[in-house]
């Protein structure tokens, strides 16, 4: 794992091993967090995963990816906290694949390079049809949230507990104001994306760092000056509320969320990520085990925690009936790990489950590219085997210890619409 | 045991393995790899819910397969995940149509877990208590579906394409079905269809050919003949339904159209049909970009060669608020390809790209051992899954399209919105 920085010190990580298959490339851009611009960063990412000046129709740009082997190409957007984070990625298989000998990887950086660089936004391939058409398709998208019942009922969660707070603003931005976005628009949101933005760069790669880095150079590198992404996430706090809506569901979904009482330290955050697997991340744990298996109650009851905002939940899906006795079961098992009941059998499945997901992360250009990202958000370079062994050092009493630290702040449900009595 | 090896220029080299009791074993060593994955696939899933009692033609109530997976991971010393558990490796399984598949991926004693799996699979553990224990998680999965917009309009598709054929009926069955699901029927599909000569274990990833072989031969019970006589799918060409529409709690249209084919005889056609579809409606088309411009499809436009043992479908689906205009679409460019000729232009990139694709593949462990798996089940190895493509002509394209996409076996699935918002 080596960093290296470009000449506007754009920070550059390279994770080089021969055992890959394939090469990737990931451009991410680390912007403020911010209903005043949510939506136009969130079109520039649209825009940006359809074409540039060069590359500007479909069929330009999909003959460009067909022509490296079907490389994979994204440009997508999310949240880290105070941070909505555009993320351009390129995939492909390694040179030695080649049918006839050519430097594919070297072509897929530079097209990555170019979907950020060559865009001019007043130019004549971006048409105002275009723009019209990606609008709406981003409209779309924001009103399609409510599809997933289960990821609806999680982010409407976050809205309401994170109110007020750069972590209620959506990735997508809002409906009407994507409606109201204009060409010169985003034209100053490009320029702003240039300009107030962190980037960093990550590579997953056979090829040698020599033979990448001035490509860069010569691209992200004419980018002004880098400067660290600033996370300042508000302490938070929320009091206890218990919402139902009612929809066309068959199924009720519930999410139980808690936030923390004091601000967590890095060994509370690993604590909480070993506190997850005992919970509900292995076949043989508690949600799994008792709440599914004995109990019957559901398919699926899944913790999460996020790191960066201390938002905790409990989500899963159940008859109605069973809301009561599930809220119960699911306390119950919380209450025992707060009170150090857990089994050695337990822990040590545990430790397996982590040394085994830990291990494993290596072996994929794209899961290392998530890690890479990951740590660099958090201004922190380890790799997952030395996460690994910090994770190896929490103890029963760390786990119990940081469970008392959250209180339950909503509990929130989707119940099956009651159809009016005639 | 029967043991070869099959090597390819590039992409490495495969063992392969016939055990005496008939289990097909494929081997993909990755050494620089710290994991592995394994997987068991019996060639039985939901379609198989009809079988020879004599000459007699019987029938299981729906969800059969699916619901066998879920038990066959208890036994009687103790549920499979605990056993995982101490060897540290990460168990699934899962249920298609034609298949029914248990996996595991692994960083250290990969030998001991597989040990682990071919015991558990060969010695099924069912009693009246864990059968209807099980009835209720499998009744809320099947209501986590019925809230998925996707789920539905894919079974709502198949439902107006297929009489007879049980892909129309959900993986999982019916809440009703469920309930007629005893032992003894579990116990029979199993005694009927997990047999080691309708297995295939494939492995691919860090791992010892030998000690893997060894632990294989280790678990190599004695079984009876492999007497399975599936009974044939008598389907109907003519489709059952054009179109039927379910309401659902989304916010945009979701519309999928359906053409019914033939099941080819080989799976160098369903590339075929892959290349086929590209080059109708693919990404460098001007029917793509008039299409996105008007605002007929978007990112979420998708296209599947839908194919199984029984079933074969062209899919074309797209959630667009101008659904009826959708279908009309891509029937209007079905036709003036049929007039005026397939677009010859980007056949030799899209074969590039597909290529590329099978390679990528080649990436993970996982995809390795899925694919050697699938290979086995259609007669093929691995190798040529990705080199078939190139033998792939123009000329074979459009002799196909001669054959399919034909107007009167298409049939459309939509999905509305319901006039509901949370309250």
């Amino acid at each position: 794992l080596q960093k290296h920085t470009l000449k506007n010190n754009v920070p550059v990580y390279f994770y080089c091993d021969d055992k890959f298959s394939c090469n990737r490339i990931s451009i991410h851009i680390a912007l403020p967090r911010s209903a005043d611009t949510a939506h136009l960063y969130a079109m520039l990412s649209t825009l940006m995963r359809r074409g540039n000046d060069t590359y500007n129709t479909f069929a330009a740009f999909n003959r460009k990816l067909y022509d490296l082997y079907g490389a994979y190409y994204d440009c997508h957007i999310d949240t880290v906290g105070n941070l909505q984070i555009i993320t351009l990625a390129g995939q492909t298989i390694d040179d030695s694949y080649a049918l006839s000998d050519e430097p594919i990887f070297m072509d897929l950086c530079q097209f990555v390079c170019d979907m950020l660089l060559d865009h001019g936004f007043d130019c004549d391939h971006l048409s105002d049809t275009d723009i019209a058409i990606e609008k709406q398709n981003l409209i779309d998208d924001i009103k399609s949230i409510i599809n997933n019942k289960r990821a609806f009922l999680l982010s409407g969660c976050e809205k309401d507990i994170f109110a007020g707070t750069p972590m209620a603003v959506s990735k997508y931005g809002e409906e009407a104001d994507v409606a109201a976005i204009t060409r010169s628009d985003l034209k100053a949101a490009f320029a702003r994306l240039k300009q107030d933005s962190s980037i960093y760069i990550t590579c997953v790669t056979k090829y040698q760092r020599e033979d990448i880095l001035p490509l860069l150079d010569d691209t992200v590198g004419t980018l002004p000056p880098f400067a660290e992404a600033v996370h300042d996430v508000p302490a938070v706090s929320f009091p206890y509320t218990e919402k139902t809506m009612q929809l066309g569901v068959t199924q009720s979904k519930t999410a139980l969320c808690w936030l923390p009482k004091e601000k967590l330290t890095d060994k509370d955050i690993n604590a909480m990520r070993v506190a997850l697997v005992l919970l509900s991340k292995m076949p043989t744990s508690r949600l799994f085990m008792n709440v599914r298996e004995k109990l019957s109650l559901c398919y699926y009851c899944d913790a999460r925690f996020n790191r960066v905002t201390g938002l905790f939940t409990v989500d899963m899906g159940l008859s109605e009936e069973n809301l009561q006795k599930a809220k119960e079961a699911i306390f119950a098992e919380l209450d025992d790990l707060k009170a150090g009941n857990i089994s050695d059998t337990e822990f040590f499945h545990m430790q397996k489950y982590i040394k085994n997901s830990y291990s494993t992360i290596g072996d994929s250009e794209s899961e290392m590219d998530s890690w890479l990202i990951g740590q660099l958000l958090q201004q922190k370079l380890d790799t997952p085997d030395q996460v690994l062994c910090e994770l190896l050092a929490i103890t029963k009493q760390d786990v119990a210890e940081v469970l008392a630290k959250f209180d339950l702040c909503l509990h929130s449900t989707i119940i099956p619409a009651k159809k009016e009595v005639q | 045991m029967e043991k070869h090896i099959i090597s390819h220029p590039t992409l490495g080299e495969v063992t392969v393995a016939v055990m005496p009791n008939g289990l097909s074993v494929y081997l993909y060593p990755q050494p620089r790899l710290h994991s592995a994955y394994c997987i068991l696939g019996t060639a039985v899933g939901s379609a198989d819910d009809r079988y020879y009692d004599g000459d007699l033609v019987c029938r299981m109530p729906a969800g059969v397969a699916h619901f066998l997976e879920h038990k066959l991971f208890e036994s009687e010393d103790g549920d499979l995940f605990y056993k995982f558990g101490v060897t540290g490796a990460n168990a699934n399984a899962y249920t298609g149509f034609d298949r029914t598949c248990y996996l595991f991926s692994c960083t250290e004693k990969l030998e001991e877990s597989l040990d682990i799996l071919l015991k558990q699979i060969q010695h099924p553990y069912l009693t009246h208590d864990n059968v209807e224990k099980e009835k209720g998680i499998i009744a809320e999965e099947i209501a986590m579906y019925d809230d998925d917009p996707e789920w539905q309009s894919s079974f709502q598709l198949l439902g107006n394409l297929y009489h007879e054929n049980s892909v129309k009926i959900d993986i999982a069955g019916t809440k009703d079905s469920i309930m007629q699901i005893d032992k003894d029927v579990l116990m029979g599909a199993y005694l009927r269809y997990y047999h080691p000569k309708n297995q295939c274990l494939a492995i691919a990833g860090n791992l010892d050919v030998e000690k893997v072989l060894a632990v294989c031969l280790q678990n190599c019970s004695e079984t009876s003949d492999f007497l399975l006589k599936k009974v044939p799918v008598t389907e109907p060409r003519h489709i059952v339904r054009e179109k039927s529409v379910m309401h659902l709690p989304i916010a945009v249209p979701l519309v999928t159209l359906g053409y019914k084919e033939e099941v080819p005889a080989d799976f160098k056609t369903k590339i075929v049909d892959t290349l086929l579809i590209e080059l109708l409606v693919g990404e460098t088309t001007l029917f793509y970009k008039e299409a996105y411009d008007a605002g007929i499809i978007g990112p979420t436009f998708g296209t599947e060669v839908f194919s199984g043992d029984t079933h074969h479908a062209l899919l074309f689906s797209c959630e667009t608020q101008k659904y009826d205009e959708f279908v009309t679409a891509i029937k209007n460019r079905i036709d003036f390809c049929r007039q005026n000729g397939l677009p010859a232009d980007d056949f030799d990139l899209i074969k590039k790209s597909i290529y590329g694709r099978r390679v990528r593949a080649f990436a993970r462990p996982e995809s390795v051992a899925t694919s050697m798996m699938s290979a086995h089940f259609l007669g093929k190895d691995l190798f040529w899954l990705t080199d078939v493509i190139k033998e792939i002509t123009f000329l074979d394209v459009c002799a196909r399209f001669e054959q399919v996409l034909h107007h009167q076996y298409s049939a459309v699935s939509l999905i509305l919105p319901e006039e509901e918002t949370p309250q």
